[in-house]
């Protein structure tokens, strides 16, 4: 192994390319000052960065937004090192949950867990019950991550409860999500009410706002002859922006 | 503060040593960017002396380490790269790659230990006081890195260094 390993990472070396972006870099950031100067220079940097400025920035920066829909509905907003900045509820048994949610600076994975206990503890996962969480950031190379994550904590938190309840958790596009929002719901139960318009044109964003995900695509199957989805669905990954197009 | 001639001399004694550890421990060309700037400005602006050669190789190897580190805890949603795009036209043989992913693929802190006794030549003894750690945990890590290493790889391995324990 050690001969092995030594010509393999002989092949290694620094580029010229990285030592001239190195030395330009360090060029930029050394400048000759005197020591004390230069002390309390970075002082300061470090000062701004730790109260604000920077680093404040980035940290409450939204980064990716996670809707959770067990009816109770509700959004998760995360920042680009995986923490929760932001909660807000789609109606009013979230609002509840919500208001005694703690979960602010709690990694994604934390606060999916919290979310979901509370939502068992307070009786939300009834028979037909169903774990919808949809997933929609900027980062292309950050959804695969961020799925993996979603789906360990959910699993986990299912498991915990000895729940046998489906997970359905997918990427959804900017647009969808902007829609959703717009009507006020989670961008799973505006996804599924757009499914059972296009078979019930008698059916509202409005009106089916108040029902379980489970159950609108209950009625999405009552109305389409040979096909059934929704209920007992196992998980799946995809685009569902992609559907409106 | 160091000027641009001593860092042009660190330069041409650490750099690749430096690249080598980011290629065993990094995910992405970024990352490795972002680790050489920031040991080559501490070097820099470093008042202190060294003793000696070997304690600067130290300090660039404990500085270079915990500069990755730094990167790895930031890092949650960077995607891990191909060894080949990683390391562009440095690429080697099919088994060689194989057993660099295969030490990219464990702890980090095993690979630290596996690329600084296998390729810098350093003991146990020397590894623990480089990276300010019990001997007795440099030689458990190796012999864990070992073990997994021989389990992916299903090759022989090399019994260098036994944990002496007392």
């Amino acid at each position: 192994m050690e001969k092995k390993l030594r010509s393999a990472l002989d092949k290694i070396y620094a580029e010229d390319a990285l030592k001239e972006k190195t030395m330009r870099a360090i060029r930029h950031k050394a400048r000759k000052k005197p020591v004390i100067a230069r002390l309390a220079a970075a002082c300061a940097m470090i000062c701004l960065l730790l109260m604000g400025g920077i680093f404040s920035r980035l940290y409450t920066n939204p980064y990716a937004y996670v809707d959770l829909d067990v009816n109770p509905s509700i959004e998760l907003t995360v920042n680009r090192y995986g923490r929760v900045i932001g909660l807000s509820s789609y109606n009013a048994e979230g609002a509840e949950l919500v208001a005694d949610a703690h979960v602010r600076n709690a990694s994604l994975s934390d606060a999916i867990s919290r979310m979901l206990d509370a939502m068992f503890i307070n009786g939300y996962f009834g028979r037909d019950g169903l774990v919808s969480v949809t997933v929609q950031t900027q980062d292309a190379n950050a959804e695969v991550n961020l799925l993996g994550a979603i789906e360990s904590s959910v699993a986990a938190a299912l498991l915990s409860h000895h729940a046998n309840v489906p997970m359905d958790i997918y990427v959804v596009s900017q647009q969808t999500k902007s829609e959703a929002h717009e009507k006020n719901m989670s961008p799973a139960k505006y996804l599924a009410i757009t499914e059972l318009k296009a078979v019930d044109p008698t059916a509202t964003y409005e009106g089916c706002s108040g029902h379980s995900i489970t159950e609108i695509r209950r009625r999405t199957s009552d109305h389409t002859s040979g096909h059934h989805s929704g209920e007992g669905a196992n998980r799946h990954h995809g685009n569902h922006g992609g559907r409106h197009e | 503060m160091r000027n641009e001639n001593e860092a042009n001399r660190a330069w041409l004694l650490y750099a690749d040593m430096i690249r080598r550890l980011c290629t065993v421990q990094l995910k992405n060309y970024a990352d490795v960017e972002d680790v050489f700037q920031d040991v080559f400005l501490k070097y820099i602006l470093r008042d202190g002396p060294f003793i000696s050669d070997a304690h600067e190789k130290a300090w660039f190897i404990r500085v270079a380490i915990n500069a990755c580190k730094d990167v790895q805890k930031s890092a949650f949603f960077r995607r891990t790269i191909p060894l080949e795009e990683l390391c562009g036209e440095q690429t080697a043989p099919e088994d060689e790659r194989e057993l660099i992913a295969a030490v990219r693929a464990l702890n980090p802190k095993y690979r630290s230990v596996i690329y600084l006794h296998y390729y810098e030549g350093y003991s146990a003894v020397e590894i623990a006081k480089i990276l300010k750690k019990k001997e007795n945990t440099i030689y458990t890590w190796l012999a864990r890195a070992r073990q997994l290493l021989s389990k992916r790889l299903g090759g022989e391995q090399d019994g260098k260094e036994t944990a002496k324990r007392t």
